[in-house]
This record gives structure tokens, sequence and C-alpha cells, in this order.
């Protein structure tokens, strides 16, 4: 008849560990057979038959988990949040105390209180219940035991009594109220509205009543500014960023096919229609078709014919004497 | 004409050294020569644009008297002159002077309808000096 593969382990008298040495499997595997948590696979079925010296037949696939044991704490530890499974499989096994191998579970399995122990369990990796550091919970009157550590040790005790009271805030900077000052004549604001607003005079005011009155100003100042048209671009007040204009007025006059006089830097003159430009230079065709390019950096002005240039802007002019 | 606009004329006139040459060869601060050219503000205290004169062989005061007609001030003369609706006097580079309405301006040049009705198309790099006038 087929056991559970803890029961034939413990009639071998085996630990968890010696049998996951023998058979080669994780110690974690053999544990999570043994509480039933899976079924033992076939290869690793076969294993553990040879490791136990027993049949295969004679191991049951998925186990039963191990009953609970007498010496149960009445009280799992509350740190540990597997203590009540781990208790009942300690308290029966007591599981691998002193093989020397140290699975990652070594604190489950070195713990006190397991199989055999009268100790109650304290917890942790620590057997001695006198111990006061590490994993070993508290005990009540533990804290008055325990010495000073070094790192607050140096620190006078807090002293009990009433606590001190907070310094006064710090009056408002003079340059909050210069700038209080500054922003109230802007919202054109009386002295009763402003002790309305502040609830107090400006003089008495503190560092942060100061700084919640200047944002209440700004806000308002900017609430009175007018609404930007939308749509428009809007361009800078002087002129420095429109390049436009000169550009309308040449793409006008080359299209009305029209002579243009340029005065260059040196002095000398030029005439011929436009028949190209640039944002720095202009290109001219003379009488005789032939085409000169001119850098405007050469140029000191250039003019329409009078008759020419009050046609361009639709001005019906003569030209003057 | 700006000092800036000067200053790119005579570095022309000179052969074209590079702002780079210019700064080495005059001492000045790093950058500032290259400022001067591009930026539209007064840029430079005296000490640096007599460097400059004596580098390019021209007075000092020919830099330095130069120095507040900016062209950013040419623009606010031309704004001012064309929203008030006032008349424009420009000296030009070469003595000559044109009074007339402003009828617009832009980064390169201002158009200015003189007296006798001509419509003019002014560099402003060729502008010395300007009034804006009752």
């Amino acid at each position: 008849m087929a056991l559970d593969l803890w029961q034939i382990r413990r009639q071998k008298r085996m630990t968890i560990d010696e049998l996951a040495r023998r058979a080669e499997i994780h110690p974690g595997l053999i544990k999570a057979y043994e509480l039933g948590e899976r079924a033992i696979s076939d290869s690793d079925l076969e294993r553990l038959a040879d490791a136990l010296d027993v049949d295969p037949s004679d191991i049951k696939q998925l186990s039963e988990p191990p009953p609970r044991g007498p010496s149960r704490p009445s009280q799992p530890p509350a740190y540990d949040s597997g203590a009540g499974q781990q208790q009942r499989y300690d308290s029966f096994g007591g599981y691998d105390r002193g093989t020397g191998y140290t699975p990652r579970y070594s604190n489950y399995s070195q713990r006190s209180g397991g199989y055999g122990s009268d100790q109650p369990r304290q917890g942790g990796y620590s057997n001695d219940p006198n111990r006061q550091s590490g994993y070993a919970p508290r005990r009540s009157g533990d804290y008055q035991q325990r010495p000073p550590s070094r790192g607050r040790g140096d620190r006078p005790p807090k002293k009990s009594g009433p606590r001190k009271p907070r310094p006064l805030p710090a009056p408002a900077r003079p340059s909050q109220i210069e700038h209080l000052k500054t922003l109230l004549v802007r919202l054109d604001m009386s002295g009763d509205e402003l002790l309305r607003l502040a609830g107090k005079p400006l003089s008495m005011l503190n560092r942060k009543e100061a700084a919640v009155l200047l944002t209440t100003c700004q806000t308002m100042l900017a609430e009175r500014k007018p609404e930007k048209p939308k749509g428009k671009r809007q361009r800078p007040y002087l002129p420095e960023s429109v390049d436009e204009h000169e550009l309308l007025y040449l793409t006008k006059v080359q299209l009305e096919n029209r002579p243009l006089d340029l005065t260059l830097f040196n002095g000398e003159t030029m005439r011929g229609t436009l028949v190209g430009f640039s944002p720095y230079a202009l290109t001219l065709s003379d009488e005789e078709g032939q085409e000169t390019t001119v850098q405007k950096l050469a140029i000191a002005y250039y003019q329409a014919p009078a008759s020419v240039a009050a046609s361009a802007n639709g001005v019906e002019e003569s030209e003057p004497a | 004409m700006s000092t800036g606009d000067y200053v790119r004329y005579l570095r022309a006139v000179k052969g074209g050294p590079t702002p780079l040459d210019i700064q080495e060869a005059t001492g000045i601060k790093s950058g500032l020569y290259r400022q001067l050219e591009q930026r539209y503000r007064q840029i430079g205290n005296d000490e640096d644009l007599t460097k400059l004169a004596e580098y390019f062989g021209v007075p000092a005061e020919d830099l330095i008297e130069r120095a507040p007609w900016t062209r950013k001030a040419l623009s606010a003369a031309l704004v001012e002159a064309r929203e008030a609706q006032r008349p424009i006097r420009i000296t030009l580079r070469n003595g000559e002077s044109i009074v007339g309405d402003v009828k617009w301006s832009d980064l390169g040049a201002a158009l200015i309808v003189s007296t006798d009705g001509r419509e003019i198309v002014v560099q402003r790099h060729f502008v010395d000096r300007w009034t804006v006038e009752d």
C-alpha cells in the first residue's frame, strides 16, 4: 500500500536534507511534495524511491500533509505570516536540526519548538529566549532592559512637558510691502478696499500674509487685462521681426514690370527692371537685357520713378516738377 | 549707420577678416564683436570701441559717437513718426537728407514718402542720424 512521502522518510529516519542530497532534488521541492502542495513527478518519484530504498509504487504521488504535533505553541508569532503552516510541519518532523545544510528556508528548519522540543518557540533563528536582537520578537519589559543604541544614545532624553511655543511669524519683507504698494496703485485700490482685502494695514502684515496678498493682487491684475484677440498673429511693438514690407513692395514692382533707380553705397546709380530679388540681393535687367545682381548691403536707397511709384501704390499722382 | 553696420562695412573694406581674427588682434572679449554686428542694441564700452577703431584705422570718435544710434533706436523713431503721423528727417551716410512720412519700415528698409512725393526705400544700414520732426 502506498504511503505518503513524509511517512516513508520518517520510517527511514531521514531528514529532508539527507533525502534531498541522496535523491539530488532540491529540499524545497521535497517539502512541497510532503505538504501535498505538488504531485511528485515520475522522474522524481523514481529518484526518491531509490534514495529511500523502496519501490516507486510505495510512494503516494500526492501526499497528505503531516498532522499537527502536540508541541505547537498556542499563539503563532505575529511577525511570520506563514508561521501556522510551518509550525504545524515543524511540530511533526523536527526538521533538519544540526544537519549542516543551509537551504534558503534555513530559519524555518532550525527553529526551536519543533518535534521533541520543550521550549516554546521564540521565533526567528534564535533559540535563546534571552536574546534581544535579530529576529526574536520582543517581549514586554524588553524595552526597559535594552541598552541605549550607539547612534542616538548620546541625545538627551526628550523632556516631557508643555511644548515650546512656536516663534511669531516674521514681519513682511520691505520688498513685499513695496511690491504690494505698486500693485495696489495699479489696481487703483483705495485704503478701505485694501483693509477689507488684507484684514489689517500693510505695516502689520507678516511674511506669509504678505505673500498671500501679493498672489491675490496679481490674480486680480491678471483678470483685469483685456483678452488678446485670437487668430491674429501678435507681433512685437518694434518692427524688427517684420520683414515682409520690402518684399511685398518689390513683388508689386516686379509684377508691374517697372524700373528701379538704385543709389549705391559709393554714390553710383543704376537703373533697370527688377527681374528677381531675395532678402539679401536685387537683380536688375538694364535696357540691353544685361542682368546685374546687387547686394543690398551695397545699396543706399532705391526708388521707382514718381509716376510708377504712384501707380504701384494705387495713387494717381503726377510727377512733381 | 549704427556701430554694428559701420564695423561690418569697415570689415568688408579691410578685406573681410573674421570676427575671431578681430577678436585676437584687438584683445576684446570673446563674442563681443559678433554681438556688435548682429545685435540691435548698444554693445561694448568706449575702451572696446577704441581698440576696434585702432584696428580699422578710423578715429575712435567715429565708433563711440555712433554707439547710441542703434538700429533699435531707429526702429523706435520710425514707429513713433508713423504712429504720430509726423515727418522724419533722415540723414544718410553720404550727407544727403530725406524728409518725409514713414509709410512702412521693416528689418532692412523703410519707405519714406518725401515731401516732393517720391517714394524712397532707404536701406537702414545707410542711415546715419534721424530726427522726428514736429
